[in-house]
């Protein structure tokens, strides 16, 4: 006698039966779209249904992971949406994680937030034209709030490389790859002669810029991406926002392509209640630049070397070389 | 050079025509792929027709030699002409990668299209 749910193959089988463990028999999904598949993640939008109530949801699956990663698992990940989202930052509720028993790997389960991350959108859809000129104070009223939180509960990113000294996890970073690359030298030396003093340590998103923001026509609905969180300097998380490559060709506009640094530094500030270091600032965005050409680099090593093969991938190893020009033109005062 | 035509120029700019015309027809996914594999095609053409004559690929003990003297602090009293050399090579990269990205004083006379 044939198992009647064994004739129909569903692909989603396994996420059903990952909320039945959690919510009852009688729990159902629906409405199952796939965000994106490949990559790193496998992540499926579906709506929870018991009985009457609805609610929808968004499960991320890690689907491959390298030993030389400088990303969060997903486990650090959920700890460290559970701690901001109880402070009242905009992060997508963290719901449910995935365990060893659901055999699904590492993953997790949040709400689902809607809105927009589309770089191109948020910078020139008239949809976004009375919104966009208050985002770089929502920024900085965001990093602000996040850079006050008690990190006693993520202590653990404490031992990340990141959180000890970015600055030498770059360097072994860029020297795993065994390439030389002049521009890369010139940004870690001028990085290592010109160290900020130690700063007060918060916690930092790591990948706070246009493209991990849901944007709806309030403003930022939610902060995603959490996998490059750690301890550190505050101003990290400014430089990283204010850097070239994430301004998406409006170049004269600082703050991710929407604002000036004035708007950002002044929420900041109002909420810190001190002011920006511009200085550390400075500093951040051309250890930013350093950084994103050596994420380049990692994703065309994969590429090359280490079986994660895409076009994608290619064009980012190709695509370090204009990092690496923004950052030698940044040391050499021309660009800012 | 092949005896036939067409010539390798040629075939990798039909290739990288042929993926443009059917961009529009793509789902999201595939549609950005394309995309991104035409502006390989421009790469790949871009590199041949630069030939050997680059700094990028010249002199790969020389290049090694001037990032172990950056990063042992040889330059450090010598930071403008660092910059610059450092600035030559990347320039010949990006030439090859996307020429207008370049600041003006840094493209070739004449170019700027990609």
């Amino acid at each position: 006698m044939e198992n009647p749910s064994a004739i129909r193959s569903d692909a989603f089988d396994d996420i059903r039966r990952a909320v039945r463990r959690r919510y009852g028999a009688r729990a159902a999904i629906a409405d199952v779209t796939v965000a994106t598949l490949g990559g790193s993640n496998r992540t499926v939008i579906f709506d929870l249904v018991e009985g009457a109530a609805r609610r929808r949801l968004v499960s991320r699956q890690e689907t491959y992971t390298s030993e030389n990663s400088p990303f969060l698992p997903p486990s650090d990940q959920f700890k460290v949406m559970k701690l901001v989202h109880a402070n009242g930052f905009p992060v997508p509720e963290p719901v449910f994680e995935y365990d060893a028993a659901d055999g699904m790997g590492n993953g997790y389960v949040t709400a689902y937030v809607a809105g927009d991350t589309m770089p191109r959108r948020i910078l020139s859809d008239p949809t976004y034209d009375d919104v966009r000129p208050r985002l770089a104070a929502q920024f900085g009223d965001l990093l602000a709030l996040l850079h006050s939180l008690d990190t006693s509960a993520v202590s653990f990113l404490e031992t990340w490389p990141d959180s000890i000294d970015p600055l030498e996890a770059l360097r072994q970073r860029y020297d795993s790859y065994r390439e030389s690359h002049p521009a890369i030298e010139m940004g870690l030396r001028w990085l290592e002669r010109n160290r900020p003093a130690p700063p007060r340590r918060r916690l930092v998103h790591g990948d706070f810029r246009v493209g991990n923001f849901m944007v709806d026509r309030t403003g930022v609905s939610a902060v995603l991406d959490w996998e490059c969180s750690h301890i550190g300097s505050g101003m990290e998380d400014l430089g990283w926002l204010c850097m070239r490559s994430w301004r998406f060709g409006n170049v004269d506009r600082p703050v991710g392509g929407v604002g000036d640094r004035s708007a950002l530094y002044e929420a900041y500030r109002a909420r810190a209640g001190s002011p920006v270091d511009t200085d550390a600032v400075r500093y951040w965005e051309i250890f930013g630049l350093a950084r994103w050409a050596v994420l380049n680099m990692m994703q065309a090593y994969g590429h090359v070397f280490g079986g994660r093969r895409s076009v994608i991938y290619a064009a980012c190893g190709r695509n370090t070389s204009m990092i690496e020009y923004d950052l030698l033109m940044t040391l050499a005062g021309r660009y800012s | 050079m092949r005896q036939d035509r067409p010539e390798i120029d040629n075939l990798l700019h039909s290739i990288q025509q042929f993926v443009e015309s059917i961009v529009p027809r793509l789902d999201a996914e595939d549609r950005y792929r394309a995309q991104v594999s035409a502006y390989l095609l421009g790469i790949c053409r871009r590199e041949l027709a630069a030939g050997e004559a680059s700094t990028d690929t010249a002199e790969p003990d020389a290049l090694a030699d001037f990032c172990r003297d950056i990063r042992a602090g040889r330059y450090d009293q010598r930071w403008d002409a660092a910059l610059d050399r450092a600035m030559e090579q990347v320039v010949d990269k990006v030439k090859v990668v996307r020429p207008e990205y370049l600041a003006p004083d840094h493209r070739e006379p004449g170019a700027g299209a990609s």
